[in-house]
């Protein structure tokens, strides 16, 4: 009995130096790889960048209190249609939108509007407007 | 006798004589100054002199003097006269600039609060002719895809995107290398009016086009916050014989109140994991955890706030932090204990509270029994439950607000 003990204890002892720890690292224990975007390479965006579906994958600002997702399709001919789950006071809606769009030398224009910021990195794209940043991805239509 | 008479008769004639000569003399001495005075008439000069003592210049300069200083007093006097005239005229005048500059900015506000109201109601409206004109049209919408959860960056300063400042040129981007599917790909219509109808509201009070509600963060008022699942971790860490391993899950929900730049006053509300969701990497210990926190009886594990001490200077409004002592009772398998957890929150940059603690827990003060192994492989009664929360402005908070 005691030797079979002692064998035990010795396996024990054994495993433990074999068993790495499973501790998830105090840096570790949030949900997101902080700086996901901070190492990105961003690039002046071209015409042809906007083109298909895009996905925010990250929302800054104050347009993050409110806005959860938008979605944008880039039509190649200079049609875009946009759709954003919009949080509003009396609950959590789409809308939905459609017009043209313009690259200019001064940045891209939507529905003739004013010049918003917009760079690229691969399948990434980012929209800067006042109040907010978007980050969009490329995705694929299902 | 005859000298005598004669004597008497020569007087009267002198009397005579005398009185003729004398009546000539004078009309002689008349006469001659009629001539003498028709002679020197245009030679006679008439001066006259003062009596009063000449000369002494000094009174005379001090006589100047008085008239002078009685001068300057006058002028002195109408001078303030009409400065303090036009004073008060500068006074009225500006009182009146004050009034009117604050009835035009009075105005002014309320042609922008006006504005604001009717460019909502355009959006409405616009909404609503559109609404109207797929129904028109008898276009169904398709379905929209549910929200995906999307792993969101944590916090990182706000990206800097060039802002853009030169006039629009109306030429196209065609530097790009990659092969263009069209040839219309590459050059985009510049100045092309709409071509679909568009729902979104009208620039300036939207956000890309898309109409949001205005909502800013405020640390500085009480705040309805909300746990975000996909985005928040709770677990803990455990040592045992054999090897130290965590308890994970992200099935959490929650939410609390707070004023986090008065957070003493105002911080209470809830937090609770899914206990049969925790995983430790190993299947069968799993199956063991789930036994001895009797997830079948006790589903959850929860936290309610009950209030918060904020650390020395843990307080930083500037940089939207907050650093301090939640306390509240934890709730493990069904048995309530008081319990004080350190945090450190902060606001990210897309306006999200993260919160981070943790504390030591005794397992056997909530009830639940030790795992042990033929009594060689053990683990330790106290385990480290820690949170990695995400939280956002609840729904429908502005109308609390």
């Amino acid at each position: 009995m005691r030797a079979s003990a002692l064998l035990a204890a010795g396996t024990a002892l054994l495993m433990s130096s074999c068993i790495a720890s499973n501790v998830v690292a105090t840096k570790d224990r949030a949900v997101v790889e902080k700086d996901a975007l901070a190492d990105v390479v961003w690039a002046k965006a071209t015409a042809t960048d906007f083109r298909g579906l895009v996905e925010t994958i990250d929302i800054r600002g104050d347009a993050a209190l409110s806005l959860q997702k938008v979605y944008y399709w880039f039509e190649s001919d200079g049609r875009y249609s946009g759709a954003a789950l919009v949080e509003q006071d009396d609950g959590v809606a789409f809308q939905t939108l459609s017009g043209t769009w313009s690259l200019l030398a001064d940045g891209l224009h939507l529905d003739g509007g004013e010049a918003l910021a917009a760079e690229v990195a691969p399948d990434l794209l980012r929209i800067a407007v006042p109040g907010g940043t978007l980050t969009l991805r490329r995705t694929a239509p299902k | 006798m005859e000298r005598g008479t004669s004597l008497a008769h020569d007087v009267p004639m002198a009397v005579s004589l005398f009185s003729v000569i004398g009546v000539v003399a004078v009309l002689g001495v008349g006469v001659a100054g009629i001539g003498a005075s028709m002679l020197v008439k245009d030679r006679i000069r008439i001066e006259v002199y003062d009596d009063a003592p000449k000369d002494d210049g000094l009174a005379l300069v001090r006589d100047d003097v008085r008239s002078v200083q009685s001068d300057l007093q006058a002028l002195t006097q109408a001078l303030s006269e009409q400065l303090g005239r036009v004073g008060e005229a500068l006074a009225q005048q500006d009182q009146r600039g004050a009034s009117e500059a604050k009835s035009v900015l009075d105005a002014v506000l309320n042609l922008e609060r006006a504005l604001g109201t009717q460019t909502q109601r355009l959006a409405q409206l616009e909404q609503q002719v559109a609404a109207l004109s797929l129904r028109s049209n008898e276009t169904v919408a398709e379905p929209i895809a549910v929200r995906q959860a999307v792993p969101i960056a944590a916090p990182v300063p706000e990206p800097e995107l060039p802002v853009p400042t030169a006039a629009p040129t109306g030429e196209p981007e065609s530097a790009d290398p990659r092969p263009a599917e069209t040839p219309r790909a590459e050059t985009p219509p510049a100045e092309t009016p709409p071509t679909e109808t568009a729902k979104a509201a009208p620039k300036g009070k939207a956000f890309l086009g898309f109409q949001l509600p205005s909502r800013t963060f405020r640390f500085d008022q009480l705040q309805q916050f909300e746990v975000v699942a996909d985005l928040s971790r709770v677990g803990f860490d455990a040592k045992s014989t054999l090897h130290d391993f965590s308890g994970v899950t992200s099935k959490v929900a929650g939410g609390f109140a707070a004023n986090l730049a008065d957070p003493a006053t105002s911080f209470t509300g809830s937090i609770a994991c899914e206990a049969k969701t925790l995983v430790t990497g190993v299947e069968g210990r799993d199956t063991a955890m789930c036994e001895h926190l009797d997830t079948e009886k006790h589903e959850q594990i929860g936290f309610t706030i009950e209030s918060f001490t904020p650390d020395v200077d843990g307080i930083d409004a500037a940089k939207l932090t907050l650093a301090g002592t939640v306390n509240g009772t934890f709730e493990i398998r069904g048995v309530k204990k008081a319990v004080t957890m350190p945090v450190k929150l902060a606001v990210d940059a897309s306006r999200r509270l993260s919160i981070e603690g943790q504390t030591k827990l005794s397992l056997p003060d909530f009830g639940v029994p030790v795992p042990s192994q033929l009594g060689l492989i053990s683990m330790e009664p106290d385990v480290v439950v820690w949170v990695a929360l995400r939280a956002r402005v609840a729904a429908g908070a502005a109308r609390a607000r």
